[in-house]
């Protein structure tokens, strides 16, 4: 530790405004402001703001699409200088573990990874585990499309993104974390160590639980890093992670299908499903106003000037990516897609198709479409018409995908509303962004909101299944999600965080949680 | 040429696109999961490459529907022809085509792809094939191994001689490693086609003709072209088609050709044994210098003042910054070697020890026995170099251009002649003081200037007239265009993009940045005559005040210590005609673009700038520094910019000689957008930000405090500030 504990609290400036928002637009506040620089410092600074009474906020990249880390007064306890990887060990079970600090990007983690070249700002790794990391050719799965992001904010939202077709969410890839808690201790907690039995589970600071998993959408028998996943930062500060690395696959392929007929693509999309290739690692949904958002942007980003427009007349697309044992499987299995374009009348010329070192093309396309979504918010705001993003996610399994589609089409006209729909085949978990720009848009918006929302709790679904709930969705999470979830990640919060030090603000309203008070 | 010499009357309709693998380093390979740059042994496409096989598709795919519907055009006209699914049959014109069938898959036009490169270019190829190509050509030998940009152009000539008969051949405009843009002008030399470089957009396109946009940064010219041709096509104007899955699972038939598969198997005319141009040594720059200083706001605004590149002495505070002073060509200084604090031009003795592979040493050329007189006579010992025009006088790059020949001509022991082209009387008094002994003026009439096949033919001719032992051109656009069909049509070794010439043992070394500037190689040319360069200049203004006058320093010394400036002697020739095959049928002038990615200075600012106010004495800051205005995502996202003016990852990307970073971080993502600057001039407040590690002047003061020190040295900048 550098600083003196007193030092590392500022007062938060007028430089420091960039801190006050995220990739949503959201905007808060902040009286103070810390960047610890090292782990003594950050357990100090959280001491510090405990000592002096003052809520904190952790924050990493400002890559959230909710508001999760931007603070509503307090401190603002900013983790983006903390990003270096730290150790490499080797798990029980003989694979590669590696720990980060909650700052470190996925973007340079990758780099790292695929270099093989890690700058560990911890202790040197044992032979055997350097060794095997130079051999092998690893990569950490969880990826949301968003480089910059930190790896402590995709553990905080439990960032699923496309792949997690095939590798799921993000805490199904950490094994540990070490959390600072709301009494000021650094914690280190191991997947396994705490698990829920029965409706029972063991807190770090002592004490048990009584709650059940499935009361807060976990598996019986949950690990208590399970709950922890999408905390976003309300139930302590990651103050590192440990990532369980993963062998690379040997080709990794991005297809686009345009179709020009919606219904076709959601035919395609429900076949694929119902038979899926063997290397499918994603399948996401794009519709006409998504790619036309992506293409709005395009005019003017200079990373996607390299990339082509898609075929005119484009209704709506899908992206795949398959992750292969090589070349072969990858061939064999992009043939297989296009003889499903051809069944369900689709082109499949219309279709774009990169390997390996091109893909990131195509991920960069797929992931203009949130982006455009913010910048037309920007827009929106230059011209004098600020708002706030309007959008929600949530899952409807057990129907066709083309029915969800259907029915969401017909409920998005009756509202005389246009919205950005994109999201993944499974589960079919779609993301409706509103292009909502007046009051009264904003507020047909919030009950086409509420009508689908319901629609998923019937259907068994999870809703803000990723990016969190942050600031901007806490109404609607309020008014819309199951009471008894409601009620389980309260008491789940109150477990960890009784005072409401952490991230107040956050997913509930400011100040301790109450037992019966849900508003 | 029309296409009498084919059998059917759309068989051989093949079009060729030459395309290279790069190190993937410089521009970026990337991990197939994530997209991340890779640096190491990776390979691939060329980045103009793409680009160029993009056109050739288009090239092919309008010619098979002209096939089936004929273009018709009314001749002379510079209208543009409806596009071909809303085309009739004209039966004004009788020179276009006779209607056809519909194209049987026999007559369908290919594109077939050609590349000359190890073993493992084979995978680019494929590459490349998935986007739709019929088929590749690999020219794979140990013999062609080390080729310069002739020597490749000839490889590629005999093997599209061997493969073909070709109706265009297509390129990109530069490679990203060797980036000398030579091989689409010398390919067409070697297969006596006319060249047309700089391709925006294509028109129309028969079997026998093509309508092409040119795209230059003053005017946009339409061109008609017969065929068989080159073509090399601009970058950003063919944005290159993604494979599609077919295309990517399509079987890929690449043919391999060595040395005796080509019709003239003399391993004398190819790879290195066939390369006029050798390369001496090749090195790393030096690292820029960085300073970092906490200064007062009055020195930080003198040293932003003293970084840009088109400074005036008066605001020139000499030391905090002369080793920043924008790269000028210098015969003297060893590049990267750059002397902090230098302020002019010292005289020191050409160097003594060139390396001994220089090749076989010619002796100095003997010094020139004054300026000849009269008509030129084939003579030993001249430096030729080619100008400008502008009006009765020369352009302000051509006058540094012609001083700085003149300096380098004193060193070799040369005659400095210049040659130019122009429509009507020079001025010989707006000639004086620029060290030249004689000038070629080649006069041709209004419509026929600004044309780089004229140009090149005048060129050649004045080559020819006067046997000059070096011939230097400008490194711009059009001498970059001009200079590598001269070279060819001598088969003379050229060096693209000199930043620094200079003679050790009678030859010239001509030192040029490779591999994005990540290399300097010096190269000469042993044996092949005139040596000739492209030469690097800037528009800044010179040493010597330009106000004042060319006039007014007839008889002083000229730059360098030359012999005085008297006006040089006038010879006044008649242009030759343009070659064949090409027809400008209008032209429309372009006004210099504000963009961000063109501009050569560039004031970048952050939220540190504090709201619109800021902005709005940064824009009065670019203004008065002939630059243009950019910022931060953050800034925009705050509605202090337009969304246009974003650098960086999501936003544009700018390559300016400077970049002065306003209240910028410096994150990832605008660094991202900056790449291409020259040099970074930043202040901020925070000694913390990252913009510092990437600033080679780095001035730690509050912006807020700068601006009246700014407005003191420059006037008021724009409006006072809002509250």
């Amino acid at each position: 530790m550098n600083r003196r504990p007193e030092s590392l609290l500022e007062p938060l400036g007028p430089e420091r405004r960039v801190f006050l928002r995220d990739e949503s637009r959201f905007e808060g506040r902040a009286d103070f402001f810390a960047a610890p620089s090292d782990l003594d410092e950050l357990v100090a600074a959280v001491q510090a703001c405990l000592k002096r009474g003052l809520p904190l906020t952790p924050q990493g990249a400002r890559t959230g699409l909710c508001g999760a880390g931007v603070p509503q007064g307090g401190c603002l306890l900013s983790l983006a200088a903390l990003n270096r990887p730290w150790a490499l060990s080797e798990g029980p079970d003989g694979s590669l573990e590696l720990e980060v600090q909650p700052g470190l990007s996925l973007d340079d983690l990758n780099r790292d990874l695929l270099r093989r070249k890690l700058d560990l700002a911890g202790p040197p790794p044992r032979p055997d585990a350097a060794e095997a990391f130079r051999r092998g050719s690893y990569f950490w799965p969880p990826d949301p499309g968003e480089g910059a992001a930190a790896l402590g904010g995709l553990f905080a939202v439990n960032a699923r993104g496309p792949a997690a077709l095939r590798h799921g969410s993000t805490a199904a890839h950490v094994r540990g974390v070490k959390l600072i808690t709301a009494d000021g201790q650094l914690r280190e907690l191991r997947r396994g160590r705490r698990v829920f039995q029965g409706a029972r589970l063991e807190l770090p600071a002592g004490g048990f639980l009584e709650l059940s998993p499935r009361s807060l959408g976990l598996e019986p028998q949950a690990d208590l890093l399970d709950a922890l996943a999408g905390g976003q930062g309300m139930h302590g500060v990651i103050a590192s992670l440990t990532l369980a690395l993963t062998p690379r696959p040997a080709a990794v392929w991005a297809l686009a299908f345009f179709f020009e007929r919606e219904a076709a693509a959601a035919e395609f999309i429900e076949a694929v499903l119902a038979e899926p290739p063997e290397p499918l690692a994603s399948l996401d949904f794009l519709d006409e106003v998504s790619l036309a958002q992506a293409l709005e942007l395009k005019k003017t980003a200079s990373k996607l000037r390299d990339t082509p427009d898609p075929p005119s007349g484009s209704q709506a697309a899908a992206f795949v990516e398959l992750q292969a044992d090589g070349q072969e499987q990858a061939e064999e299995a992009a043939a297989e897609l296009m003889a499903r374009v051809e069944a369900v009348g689709g082109d499949p010329d219309r279709s774009w198709a990169l390997t390996d070192d091109e893909t990131g093309k195509m991920k960069m396309f797929r992931h203009a479409v949130p982006e455009a979504l913010g910048c037309r918010l920007d827009r929106l705001k230059a011209a004098g018409r600020p708002g706030v993003k309007l959008a929600f996610d949530a899952q409807a399994p057990g129907r066709p995908f083309g029915a969800t589609l259907a029915e969401l089409r017909a409920e998005l006209a009756d509202s005389r509303l246009t919205a950005a729909v994109f999201g993944h085949a499974a589960g079919n978990h779609l993301h409706v962004n509103i292009l909502a720009d007046d009051p009264d848009q904003r507020r047909r918006g919030l009950e086409l909101a509420a009508v689908r929302l319901e629609r998923a709790k019937a259907s068994g679904g999870e809703l803000f299944l990723e990016h969190g709930v942050g600031k901007i969705k806490r109404e609607l999470f309020l008014a819309c999600e199951r009471p008894e979830r409601v009620e389980a990640l309260k008491a789940f919060k109150r477990a960890f965080d009784p005072q409401g030090w952490l991230n107040p603000g956050n997913v509930f309203p400011d100040g301790p949680l109450g037992e019966e008070d849900g508003s | 040429m029309s296409g009498e010499s084919f059998a059917g009357p759309a068989a051989g309709l093949k079009i060729a696109v030459a395309v290279k693998q790069v190190p993937a380093g410089a521009s970026g390979a990337v991990d197939p999961l994530r997209g991340y740059v890779l640096r190491g042994g990776a390979r691939r496409l060329n980045p103009h490459d793409g680009p160029a096989v993009e056109a050739a598709l288009r090239l092919a795919e309008i010619m098979e529907a002209r096939l089936a519907a004929p273009w018709a055009e009314a001749s002379g006209t510079d209208a543009r022809p409806e596009p071909p699914a809303g085309l009739r049959p004209d039966s004004r014109s009788d020179s276009r085509p006779e209607p056809r069938q519909p194209v049987g898959p026999d007559l369908r036009p290919e594109v077939e792809v050609f590349s000359m490169g190890p073993p493992q270019a084979d995978e680019t190829i494929r590459e490349v094939l998935s986007l739709g190509p019929a088929r590749g050509r690999h020219l794979c030998d140990p013999a062609f191994a080390g080729a310069d940009s002739l020597a490749t152009a000839r490889a590629l000539a005999a093997a599209l001689e061997l493969c073909g008969p070709f109706r265009a051949a297509v390129c990109g405009q530069f490679s990203a490693d060797g980036g000398t843009g030579q091989v689409g002008p010398a390919l067409a030399v070697s297969l006596r086609w006319p060249f047309v470089g700089r391709v925006s957009e294509i028109l129309e396109a028969g079997p026998d003709r093509l309508i092409l946009r040119q795209k230059w940064a003053d005017e946009e010219t339409t061109l008609r072209v017969t065929l068989p041709a080159v073509l090399s096509v601009l970058k950003d104007a063919f944005v290159p088609r993604l494979p599609t899955v077919r295309g990517r699972l399509r079987p890929k038939i690449v043919t391999r050709l060595g040395l005796s598969d080509l019709p003239r198997p003399d391993p004398a005319l190819y790879g290195q044994l066939g390369s006029p141009t050798k390369i001496l040594a090749s090195r790393r720059p030096g690292a820029p210098q960085r300073v970092l200083t906490r200064c007062s706001p009055q020195e930080a605004a003198a040293a932003l003042l003293a970084a840009r590149p088109d400074v005036s002495r008066t605001a020139r505070p000499a030391t905090l910054f002369a080793a920043l002073s924008a790269p000028d060509l210098d015969v003297r200084a060893e590049p990267g070697q750059a002397e902090p604090g230098r302020t002019a031009p010292k005289r020191t003795p050409p160097r003594q020890s060139a390396p001994s592979q220089a090749g076989p040493a010619r002796p100095a050329p003997a010094a020139s026995s004054g300026p000849v007189s009269g008509r030129p006579v084939a003579a030993a010992g001249r430096l030729l170099v080619w100008l400008t025009a502008e009006g009765p006088g020369l352009s302000r790059s051509s006058r540094r251009l012609a001083r700085q020949a003149a300096a380098l001509a004193a060193e070799g022991g040369l005659t400095p002649w210049a040659a130019w082209t122009a429509d009507g009387p020079p001025d010989p008094a707006r000639l004086a003081g620029l060290g030249l002994s004689q000038a070629l003026i080649f006069r041709l009439p209004a419509d026929r200037r600004r044309r780089p096949d004229v140009e090149a033919a005048a060129l050649a001719e004045a080559i020819e007239r006067l046997k000059p032992a070096v011939a230097l051109a400008p490194a711009d656009e059009r001498g970059r265009e001009i200079a590598p069909l001269v070279a060819a049509r001598f088969q003379a070794g050229l060096t693209a993009d000199c930043t620094s010439l200079r003679f050790a043992e009678g030859l010239l070394v001509q030192t040029r940045p490779a591999f994005g500037g990540e290399l300097l190689a010096d190269i000469v040319s042993p044996e092949a005559r005139p040596q000739m360069a492209t030469v690097r200049t800037t528009d800044r203004p010179d040493d010597e005040s330009e106000a004042a006058g060319a006039e007014a320093r007839e008889g002083e010394p000229g730059p360098g210590g030359a012999p005085p400036g008297p006006p040089p002697e006038i010879v006044e020739l008649t242009a030759p005609d343009p070659p064949p095959g090409v027809e400008v049928l209008s032209r429309r002038p372009l006004t210099p673009s504000d963009e961000l990615e063109k501009a050569r200075l560039v004031v970048a600012g952050g939220l540190g700038l504090g709201g619109p106010a800021g902005f709005r004495k940064a824009a009065a800051l670019a203004a008065a520094l002939g630059g243009t205005l950019g910022g931060t995502r953050a800034a925009v996202e705050r509605g202090w910019l337009p969304a246009d003016r974003q650098i960086g990852l999501s936003g544009r990307g700018a390559a300016p000689e400077l970049l002065i970073a306003l209240g910028v971080s410096g994150s990832a993502q605008f660094m991202a957008g900056v790449g291409g600057a020259k040099r970074v001039a930043a202040v901020n407040v925070d000694p913390r930000a990252p913009i510092f590690a990437q600033a080679q002047l780095g001035l730690l003061t509050d912006v807020d405090e700068l601006w009246p020190a700014l407005e003191e040295l420059l006037g008021p900048l724009g409006a006072a500030d809002e509250a």
